[in-house]
């Protein structure tokens, strides 16, 4: 690993506490065509690319589609960005409305290209995720699976590594701001009862 | 830390178990950046009928994607079909002639643009695609990226 660029640097000062200014500076980087620097926006925004992707129920193949359209439309605009500091929103907003195409595109094949269709895995992950959990975030899991389609959607994006901001869901699911806060606490609530009435209650971790 | 607040970062916790981001998806990510070309014109995106109003545009049962690219120099339009799992093209370039150089996957396909301007390229793999072309005055002209 002999990193000799000086976004290594700047990927270690950035690790720990993602402030905008880190974000700049890293983008200024790779626009000059720094890869460590890039490798560490990569590293900061990946998980939040996928989890919009997997929150709009996206296959594998069609999430790592919209990420994957999403990091190369970035470096097109690489030195055209006015805002750096709104990079997180701007990829945030670029994801779904990939993920809204790719849902199109979706629909545009299924009725008429059977053959194709049926080839396709379902989409969704392919195996049962949860298998790969614990009894009890297993059942969590299962729960979250089973909420109402708003409550999924804006769970499964809070649930990105690392943890995005509220800026950043509004930007994934086109939300107001000040309804996330809210909208987690009812969609928790629910996620805890379903999963009590499974029979693993999370009340207790309180 | 509030209960909710430890809810969550169970909940993370399990996505990143079960659901992590795939490694192929970080490798391709780190890539991208060699597809940046400082010298090439963009034509970016003008039209693109997934993306226009449902039922404005395209009745169902019509299967042609349409997308439109335009740059100073350039206009690039780009008819899609899909069939087999595979991406079918038909272009029509102004301002540029000679060959079209599409980019899919990692992959590169040329082809000779006609007299009238069209182009086709038949079974391309899905992705993300652009579409690179020589102006009259030698410029390179680069689509922007559009997943097909």
């Amino acid at each position: 690993m002999a990193y000799r660029s000086e976004g290594l640097l700047l990927a270690r000062l950035s690790g720990s506490s993602g402030g905008d200014v880190d974000t700049t500076t890293l983008l200024e980087a790779a626009a000059r065509g720094d890869q460590a620097s890039w490798d560490a926006l990569v590293e900061r925004y990946a998980g939040l690319l996928w989890s919009i992707a997997r929150a709009h129920r996206l296959s594998d193949a069609d999430a790592a589609d919209v990420v994957q359209t999403t990091w190369l439309k970035l470096v097109e605009h690489l030195g055209r960005i006015k805002d750096p500091e709104r990079l997180p929103g701007w990829l945030a907003t670029t994801a779904r409305h990939e993920c809204l195409r790719q849902i199109r595109r979706t629909d545009r094949e299924r009725p008429t290209d059977d053959q194709v269709w049926q080839s396709e895995p379902a989409p969704g992950p392919a195996v049962d995720a949860s298998l790969l959990l614990g009894e009890r975030d297993a059942a969590l899991w299962r729960a979250l699976e089973k909420l109402p389609d708003q409550c999924r959607r804006l769970l499964r994006v809070l649930m990105a590594t690392p943890p995005p901001s509220y800026a950043e869901v509004a930007a994934a699911l086109d939300m107001r701001i000040g309804s996330i806060g809210p909208t987690r606490q009812r969609c928790l609530g629910r996620l805890r009862e379903r999963a009590g009435q499974a029979g693993l209650g999370t009340e207790d971790r309180a | 830390m509030t209960a909710d607040d430890e809810l969550m970062d169970v909940l993370r916790a399990a996505a990143d178990r079960a659901d992590p981001v795939p490694d192929l998806v970080l490798r391709q990510a780190r890539a991208a950046l060699t597809t940046r070309d400082l010298d090439a014109e963009l034509a970016d995106l003008t039209f693109d009928s997934d993306l226009a109003e449902a039922g404005t545009v395209r009745a169902d049962g019509e299967d042609v994607r349409l997308l439109s690219f335009e740059s100073a120099r350039v206009s690039v339009e780009l008819q899609v079909e899909y069939a087999g799992g595979r991406v079918s093209l038909r272009g029509l370039i102004t301002g540029a002639t000679s060959e079209a150089v599409i980019e899919v996957a990692g992959e590169r396909h040329t082809r000779p643009i006609g007299e009238e301007g069209w182009f086709t390229a038949t079974g391309l793999p899905r992705g993300a695609t652009r579409v690179t072309v020589t102006a009259a005055d030698g410029t390179t002209v680069t689509t922007g990226w559009a997943s097909l």
